[in-house]
């Protein structure tokens, strides 16, 4: 009976609640769940956030199965003990600096780091000492049923040569764990990432971060051994977690999303489907499942709407015709759906076919933004550029079978062979675009970091990191596997950085060879013309419907009604204040799940008090007092904590009041200083 | 004229002295009354100490307890001083004064007063500017401007700045202003991290070089500490910087320890304490009231009673003006009187600190 753990890549996500935590979905766009400080699961989330506004931890919940389905426990009668250990790392401030598609060894050897000369982040600290850039706590076991051991230096196993930074920082707060991990009733394993603590002793200057700066993300191998009773042999069993930033909106998928990475790399490159593809070279008549390979496609690009303003993706999954119909009469509704999608560029793309440079699909003078429409992964500098996004190569090929009718309609499908455990984890994180991304970024679609489809390759073990500690600058991309803090090393850090600075992006759609231009100052800046795009909305949302339905919670959060559509990150206005204030967002969640097919997503728990808004005239820009009839709402955090907690909703009530008293009487003799008809002179 | 309002009196700032010259107005009379309020309601105060009095001039006024809110107002702080020696003693056995038995939330109290003063008939106009005054032999004309509403014209018989120690209307009106130091508040909210341990609302002042600490504890585990210097000092030294202010907080005996464990991370914000009198007599259908006509050293803890006592006072010289055309020049004499009598008392406060007889702060004051 062969014994493997699920999900094979767990994702785990931090929070700043030191009170509550809450557990990774199983599903693909669905909700985390309640649970108690144990790990033990309670039910479907009902906050996000606990009573004081702080983000609860996701915890990621590891499970043993049999290949049959079975699970297996400390409560199953044969096992006598599960013995877990997991190694989380951070490898961030050890890598090189990020830089956009450079260093992708899929481009080739040419565009290694060394061959671009990508410089290294904190520079300043060379040889064996950067080895001490890492945060690296060591292993941490644990076994039996309601255990808990911490990711902090005191409890470091002895011997180990753990890495961690500097206790005291200039800006933000220092990192001094990157998470713990617990087990459940009946033995499970819990992991828990860290709090959302970062911090450095530079400003913050970039999207990709600064030197000095260390954040909690983690990434690292999970082991598991198992022992029984009835004289079967003991089993050791392996698989994977990354620790991400919160899904601030979970049950919106990226069209691309990492288990669609996957999968492709599985097709592709390990004939996980054979009858698919082979050594790469996929079947002509695969017959696809509309249900399975394209359905979920078209529900990902209508669901953009409610966090990102992509007009024309919501007219494109308008269900002009029947996309279920096979039919040859139906073909050509088909096979002109299909065309706008862009195919993908090479690697590197070769001109003149650079169909990732193309935003428009044009017939005569007639235009329409191919799909999907947002950015590709590198739409920023001048190297190896994709402006927008393509479907990855398989759900391209798919894309095409049902084009040219080779498909079926069948909601009861044969599942492809990969567990939907497995699917769901890395289902709930970005797969495209890249840049670096929001969990991962682009060496997940390397196969030689996989040892099989969906399960990391691990660079050697455990004895070798405690004799050696972990390598800062060896790239696993040059293949042999990959070491703890390998899956996240090159994303931002702090990821609040790139978080903040990169939710959309002015796109030139002109000129192929050219993304941004050289100003004189020396900055740069893209190159116009520009198309208003989107990087990774489900993550990162942009446009929002305000979700106040409480008149308390309208006037904690300016007076904007419920409905209107704002920017989500209104009032944080800085990296810094990004790195402080990053759980004040809110969660973007369905109102409306009971019925699916009637979504309505509403912005929730928000930390209104946190900020404070003003209608600023536009007079006070203009000088023009005629001016002053209309006004901008203006979102900020007040310096100081303190007032956020003095001030009160009933200085705000009384004031209006007063207003609508005193402008009465004004307005008996008035000519014209009502308020517009809309109510309103706010024109966001 | 377009966007015009009239009225008999109008007040330019909606603090306890305007608000409390309104409510007697309309307690004693049948003027009609408008409040002008440059700010959204919504601006941190910082408590103060007040006696029993003060709920004699509130009666006066139409205020009964009843009218507080739950907590606005708490009884029986210790207020302690460190004041002509490095030993803490009370307050009270060092300045000899009546005894200081409130902590009012200035916050809840400004606005109850103000609340009041428009349920019995002001007309309040919050976030609103004066932006200029003008003066004919029957009315006063003045053109204000609403942050969002945008202008209007108020047409009154009396106009009465209430503005607050920067005499903003006294100013513009050339009114002539005799000012008597620079003394300036430069102070910090922090919280007290640990949340298990509630922190005492008590008061202790201590004297350094360069003027005097005051400490609070408020409600909530919040507390408010701030140096009193002279203006001059906070230029030189540069106060107004996070890392010099706490320098000189740290030089205390008293004053630190009670701020073990607490966090803020806001600049020192810089408040005006100075000590001056406006002199209206000779400006006819205007008045000031409270810290606009006379403002005093906190160490007095004279504001906000004589907020109110020179607001019931207003009120009654315009009530009064029908029947005796020198209601307004006894007005400010009874200011005059009260002003001096300050300062002796000042003095005698001051004089009770010998320790550093070189610093520029003391010898101004001893």
């Amino acid at each position: 009976m062969e014994l493997k753990i699920h999900p094979s890549i767990g994702v785990a996500r931090l929070g700043n609640s030191t009170t509550e935590i809450c557990l990774s979905p199983d599903s693909i766009g669905g909700l985390p769940y309640d649970a108690d400080n144990s790990g033990n699961l309670i039910g479907p989330i009902t906050n996000f956030k606990d009573a004081k506004g702080l983000i609860k931890r996701q915890g990621q919940p590891f499970k043993i199965f049999q290949d049959d389905g079975q699970e297996i426990t400390l409560d199953t009668p044969n096992v006598t003990s599960i013995e877990w250990t997991v190694h989380l790392a951070n490898k961030k401030a050890a890598w090189y600096q990020y830089s956009e598609l450079q260093g992708n060894l899929l481009y080739g050897n040419e565009n290694s780091y060394e061959n671009q000369n990508i410089p290294f982040r904190n520079p300043d600290i060379t040889g064996s000492e950067r080895q001490t850039l890492i945060i690296d706590p060591g292993p941490r076991t644990i076994s039996g049923k309601l255990s808990s051991i911490g990711f902090d230096r005191e409890n470091a196993p002895a011997n180990y040569p753990v890495q961690y930074p500097n206790a005291e920082v200039k800006y933000g707060v220092a990192v001094t764990t990157l998470g713990n991990l617990l087990t459940d009733n009946s033995g499970r394993l819990v992991v828990l990432g860290g709090y959302g603590n970062a911090g450095g002793d530079l400003p913050l200057t970039s999207y990709g971060g600064s030197s000095t700066w260390h954040d909690d993300i983690s990434d690292g191998p999970v082991y598991c051994t198992v022992t029984f009773n009835d004289g079967t042999p003991s089993v050791t069993l392996s698989a994977w977690v990354i620790v991400g930033s919160p899904d601030f909106a979970p049950e919106i998928v990226n069209i691309s999303n990492l288990s669609d990475t996957m999968f492709d790399v599985g097709v592709r490159c390990f004939n996980l489907v054979p009858e698919m593809c082979i050594d790469g070279q996929y079947n002509p008549n695969y017959i696809a499942n509309f249900q399975r390979d394209i359905l979920p496609i078209i529900n990902r690009i209508s669901r953009y709407q409610w966090v990102a303003n992509v007009q024309s993706m919501m007219a494109f999954a308008s269900y002009q015709f029947d996309y279920s119909d096979p039919s040859e009469a139906n073909k050509a509704n088909r096979l002109n759906y299909a065309y706008y999608f862009r195919q993908n560029d090479g690697q590197p793309p070769v001109p003149p076919t650079l169909p990732q440079e193309q935003l428009f699909q044009t017939n005569g003078d007639n235009l329409f933004p191919m799909m999907p429409l947002n950015s590709g992964s590198n739409s920023v500098s001048n190297t190896n550029i994709m402006k927008f996004l393509a479907l990855d190569q398989t759900q391209l090929f798919l894309l095409e079978q049902w084009a040219n009718g080779y498909f079926v309609s069948n909601p009861s499908y044969q599942p492809f062979p990969v567990n939907q455990l497995d699917a769901a984890s890395v289902g709930n994180c970005v797969g495209l675009p890249m840049c670096p991304g929001i969990e991962v970024t682009w060496s997940m679609q390397n196969p030689v970091v996989y040892a099989s489809p969906y399960t990391i390759l691990q660079y050697q073990d455990e004895n070798w990191y405690l004799a050696n500690g972990l390598t800062p600058s060896r790239d696993e991309c040059e293949g042999g596997g990959c070491e703890p803090g390998d899956l996240t090393k090159r994303m931002a850090c702090p990821w609040q950085a790139d978080f903040f600075q990169c939710t959309v992006q002015y796109i030139n759609f002109t000129d192929p060879s050219v993304n941004k231009i050289k100003l004189p100052d020396g900055s740069s800046t893209p190159l116009p013309p520009t198309y208003y795009s989107y990087w990774w909305p489900p993550q990162s949302p942009w446009d929002v419907l305000v979700g106040e339905l409480t008149e308390e919670g309208q006037l904690a959060g300016g007076g904007i009604p419920a409905g209107q559509q704002m920017n989500y990150a209104r009032g944080i206005n800085s990296f810094t204040q990004m790195v402080q204030y990053w759980y004040s967002l809110g969660f973007i969640r369905d109102k409306n799940s009971y019925n699916s097919g009637f979504p309505f997503m509403l912005e929730t728990e928000r930390n209104n008090e946190i900020f404070t808004s003003r209608e600023v005239p536009v007079s006070t820009i203009s000088g023009n007092p005629e001016d002053a009839e209309t006004t901008i709402p203006v979102f900020f955090i007040e310096s100081s904590t303190s007032t956020v907690k003095r001030k009160s909703n009933k200085a705000r009530v009384l004031m209006e009041h007063f207003e609508e008293v005193g402008f009465k009487a004004i307005d008996i003799h008035s000519e014209g200083l009502g308020f517009p008809r809309s109510g309103t002179r706010n024109r966001r | 004229m377009p966007n015009t309002v009239e009225t008999d009196v109008l007040i330019v700032g909606g603090g306890p002295a305007g608000s409390s010259t309104a409510l007697s107005l309309l307690k004693y009379s049948n003027l009609k009354v408008m409040i002008i309020e440059q700010n959204d309601l919504n601006s941190i105060r910082v408590g103060e100490q007040v006696n029993a009095s003060l709920f004699d001039l509130l009666d006066y006024i139409g205020i009964n307890k009843s009218d507080f809110e739950e907590n606005s107002l708490l009884p029986g702080y210790s207020s302690l001083a460190a004041w002509g020696s490095s030993h803490i003693s009370s307050r009270h056995s060092i300045f000899s004064t009546q005894v200081d038995s409130f902590q009012l939330d200035r916050e809840h109290f400004d606005l109850m007063l103000l609340k009041q003063a428009s349920e019995k008939g002001a007309i309040v106009f919050p976030r609103t500017k004066c932006i200029d005054f003008k003066q004919t032999d029957t009315a006063w004309t003045i053109e204000l401007r609403h942050e969002t509403r945008g202008d209007f014209t108020i047409k009154s018989t009396y106009l009465i700045d209430a503005s607050g120690r920067q005499s903003h209307v006294c100013r513009k009106l050339g009114i002539p202003i005799e000012k008597y130091d620079d003394l300036v508040a430069i102070g910090t909210f922090l919280h007290f991290k640990d949340t298990k341990r509630a922190i005492k609302q008590e008061i202790l002042l201590e004297t350094v070089e360069d003027g005097w600490w005051y400490f609070a504890g408020l409600p909530n585990q919040e507390m408010v500490v701030s140096l009193f210097t002279d203006s001059a000092i906070v230029k030189e030294k540069q106060l107004q910087k996070t890392e010099n202010w706490s320098e000189l907080l740290s030089n205390t005996v008293h004053i630190k320890k009670m701020l073990a464990n607490t966090s803020s991370n806001a600049k020192p914000w810089v408040r005006n304490a100075f000590s001056h009198i406006s002199n209206v007599g000779a400006k006819s259908n205007f008045l000031a009231v409270g810290d606009a006509v006379a403002s005093f050293d906190p160490i007095s803890s004279m504001g906000i009673g004589f907020a109110i006592s020179s607001a019931c006072h207003a009120a009654k010289a315009i009530i009064d003006k029908a029947n005796d055309s020198n209601t307004f020049l006894n007005y400010q004499e009874n200011i005059n009187a009260i002003f001096k009598h300050y300062l002796e008392t000042k003095t005698l406060f001051y004089d009770r600190e010998n320790r550093w007889n070189d610093s520029s702060f003391w010898k101004k004051r001893n």
